[in-house]
């Protein structure tokens, strides 16, 4: 059974009501075909889109041997060339996919076993169609009023956006109104990386993998990416890119303009879009994080529309998109859907079943579109299926998959949790009784939505989910770009994405693992009772925190360490305050440096803490490997966490102090 | 009457002496006072390859001090504490309660200032200098 899933949760309710749902079970188990010819397929036929399919040439694409075959009307690229990529193209085999298009009442399954037949062709796949249930999110829109709260206390008071006030996720003051068990600090720490590093960089470009953008929302329009090779609405490819007027990115499921208002559209891509880069200080609506200053400086917003109304998150769709994403200039990708936890149980199982999609997505890693990171980062909701491990493809090993905090720094109920889970942001969560009254809404995240979908005409609403955390990462992943541009800093992807995850807060002291977790109804009900220890060091390295970020794109300082004495250096400032839990993989010290420090015996790692003794002055570097997010890094066998790894400097002198003071 | 002159006699003797001891053997003109810029490690002819150290100090009079210090990478880092000069050694607390990893001798020439540790004896020379108002504010406190 293959689902994708778009990770919102609703309040309260059933995490896989949400689901998008596409059988795929794994090929070639039902026996029908011979193995050499099973092993061709990606997939099943089960709820295959009638009409296509699609085929991975073994070599130079051979598209006369499908043309010969009866039934078939045509055969198309399905990742479109594009000028000046195609060497890249060729090497994470894009070149190599071909969508075979059928002619009507030709029989899908005789004819993809008819490829598969083809010497020529290596790989089939068939193009699932997602169907999308009818219960669904329930959004909770909200008009753009004054913030309830008396916003303009010191903490809200950077911007003069009034809502900002409302969004706990950037800044939690504590607020019982909010929840009675919200936690104060229990937020992304973004303020200072505002204050005192950046908001964004309108050149770096992140695409939203998801339903349309309302790109004409008040709160987004400035924010958007524009494609200035394309002339709105004349029906021409003006900039040969292979897609016809996408201006503000384009409509994979449709093939066409973006759209947000079709029927069962939720707004989930305009709300995940608004955590991203809502415009910041415009004196209306809400904060992004990387929403720029108000001084037209927030990082722009692409949307890739793999959904639209009950339709859309095919394998080609998703493929495309991301292809797309490449090719246009984004850094990032954010994306807030996926398979549900269990489907992939290891990287390699999904790698053998991602046909496409996986090849694009190795594609968008390996283009560099800003001079700061070599290869495009992606990033992936963690999942909405309560299990302990992620959904893929966030679950990669070299994917940054994101669970769910509450407002009360707490994992949420329908939150997945363990191997696969990179980090953790707030993800909202509306099931604490704060009143009398009921739940309050305002415990899920306010964020930017179209005003369509509300009978009231709401340009915001509250919601909740792992699609809501994931944002909250991009955004953070947007601001380390734009401020590692503004320093002139440059890094590996791997660099980048061992930064990212190692820049989180402790979540494991907050969490009491003899304890539980209850939420209750606001009739004393209790709903869900959660036992905390399931969730104790499995929130991936903790929650995503933007000024540790920032500080160790600044750069980590020189680790002072005295001579003549067993001693150790904290590795917080290069892992995050998780440190302490982490696994470490590997240890690095050439010989140079360690006759540099005149380095006796060997080095050791304990407990977060690197323990040495140097009997010379003098200064090396130590290579430091480590898991993010689980005890093991996934492998084609398992699921697990990223592999990050962190430089650090040393300087050995006489005498250190407590601290790290130079005197 | 003896007896009492006797006692006052001591009392003038003891103030006398309690007098001397907490008059603050004057240092000349604390020679530390005033902002400062690490210009010269001498730490045995060793220098710290390729890592970028860059100090400044300030010496009050009121006898607190500021460190702003950038060990290889990254922002300033703000340390604030106190500091005491007697018989030509400095030494100091940070903020944090903790004792400076070391004191120092002082040798003060004009324009500069040197720091003997005395643990090691490395020589830290300092330059007369203005901090930066950009790095006053922005250094990150530790």
């Amino acid at each position: 059974m293959r689902k994708i899933t778009i990770y919102l949760a609703s309040a309260l309710a059933v995490c896989l009501a949400c689901t998008r749902i596409v059988e795929n079970d794994i090929p070639g188990q039902d026996g029908e075909l011979a193995p050499a010819l099973a092993t061709k397929f990606v997939n099943t036929d089960k709820a295959a889109a009638p009409g296509s399919f699609l085929v991975k040439f073994a070599s130079a694409p051979e598209t006369g041997e499908i043309l010969a075959l009866q039934g078939v009307k045509a055969v198309e690229r399905v990742f479109p060339p594009f000028p000046g990529n195609e060497e890249l193209e060729h090497q994470y085999g894009l070149d190599l996919w071909y969508s075979v298009e059928m002619e009507e009442g030709a029989d899908l399954k005789e004819l993809a076993v008819a490829a598969a037949s083809l010497d020529c062709v290596g790989k089939v796949e068939y193009n699932t169609v997602a169907q999308k249930p009818e219960s669904d999110v329930k959004p909770v829109p909200v008009q753009n009023a004054p913030a309830t709260k008396a916003s303009y206390v010191d903490e809200f008071a950077q911007f003069n956006d009034p809502q900002f006030s409302n969004q706990w996720h950037y800044i939690n003051i504590g607020d019982k109104a909010i929840s009675k068990t919200v936690y104060k600090g229990g937020d992304i720490s973004v303020k200072d990386a505002w204050r005192l590093a950046t908001c964004g960089d309108p050149a770096v470009i992140v695409a939203v993998v998801d339903e349309g953008v309302k790109y004409s929302h008040p709160d987004l329009a400035a924010n958007m990416w524009v494609n200035s090779g394309e002339i709105p609405d004349n029906g021409i490819d003006d900039d040969g890119n292979g897609y016809i007027d996408d201006v503000y990115g384009y409509n994979f499921v449709d093939n066409g303009a973006i759209t947000w208002t079709r029927k069962n559209d939720d707004g989930h891509g305009t709300h995940t879009a608004g955590t991203i880069a809502a415009v910041n200080n415009n004196r209306i609506g809400v904060v992004g994080v990387a929403g720029g200053s108000g001084k037209g400086d927030g990082v722009r917003i692409m949307s890739c529309q793999i959904f639209s109304g009950d339709y859309g998150g095919s394998v080609e769709q998703c493929a495309r998109a991301f292809q797309y994403a490449a090719n246009m200039g984004a850094s990032l990708v954010s994306c807030s859907f996926g398979y549900p936890a269990g489907v992939f149980r290891s990287d390699g199982a999904y790698k053998a079943n991602g046909g496409a999609e996986y090849s694009a997505l190795r594609y968008f890693m390996g283009k560099r579109n800003n001079a700061a990171v070599a290869g495009g980062i992606v990033i992936f909701s963690a999942g909405n299926d309560a299990q302990p491990y992620a959904g893929y493809p966030g679950a990669l090993a070299d994917v940054i998959s994101v669970s769910a905090l509450g407002p009360d720094y707490l994992p949420t109920y329908y939150t997945n949790y363990g191997p696969g889970c990179k980090i953790s942001a707030p993800g909202g969560e509306v099931g604490e009784p704060v009143s009398a009254a009921g739940y309050s809404n305002r415990a899920m995240v306010l964020s930017t939505y179209p005003s369509e979908l509300d009978v009231n005409g709401g340009e915001y609403a509250y919601m909740q989910g792992t699609s809501m955390a994931c944002p909250h990462v991009t955004g953070v992943a947007a601001l380390g770009i734009s401020y590692a541009l503004k320093l002139g800093k440059s890094y590996t992807t791997e660099e980048f994405n061992s930064m990212i995850v190692g820049s989180a807060k402790d979540i494991d002291a907050r969490i009491n693992k003899f304890g539980t977790k209850t939420l209750v109804y606001n009739t004393g009900h209790v709903y869900k009772t959660m036992q905390m220890y399931e969730y104790y060091h499995k929130m991936g390295t903790g929650c995503i925190d933007a000024w540790s970020l920032m500080m160790k794109i600044e750069g980590t300082p020189c680790s002072q360490v005295a001579i003549g004495s067993r001693t150790w250096v904290d590795l917080s400032p290069y892992f995050g305050s998780a440190s302490t839990s982490l696994t470490y993989t590997g240890l690095e010290m050439s010989a140079e440096d360690r006759a540099a420090i005149g380095l006796e015996g060997e080095p050791e790692l304990n407990y977060g803490r690197l323990y040495l003794k140097a009997t010379k002055i003098g200064s090396a570097k130590i290579k430091i490997s480590a898991v993010g997010g689980g005890s093991a890094v996934g492998t084609d066998s398992t699921i697990g966490g990223m592999a990050i790894s962190r430089e650090i400097s040393i300087i050995t002198r006489d005498y250190t102090a407590f601290g790290g003071g130079w005197l | 009457m003896k007896k009492i002159l006797s006692i006052l006699a001591l009392a003038a003797i003891l103030l006398a002496g309690a007098s001397c001891k907490k008059a603050p053997k004057k240092e000349k003109a604390p020679a530390v006072i005033g902002e400062w810029q690490l210009e010269a490690i001498n730490v045995r002819s060793v220098q710290y390859a390729g890592q970028e150290v860059d100090i400044y100090l300030s010496f009050a009079k009121d006898g607190s001090f500021e460190l702003y210090q950038m060990v290889g990478q990254g922002r300033f880092r703000k340390y604030t504490g106190s500091w005491t000069l007697s018989g030509g050694t400095l030494s100091g607390t940070y903020a944090s309660g903790k004792a400076w990893g070391s004191s120092y001798l002082v040798s003060a020439s004009g324009e500069t200032l040197t720091l003997t540790a005395t643990v090691g004896g490395n020589e830290n020379v300092y330059a007369k200098t203005v901090i930066p108002e950009e790095i006053k504010t922005t250094a990150h406190e530790e």
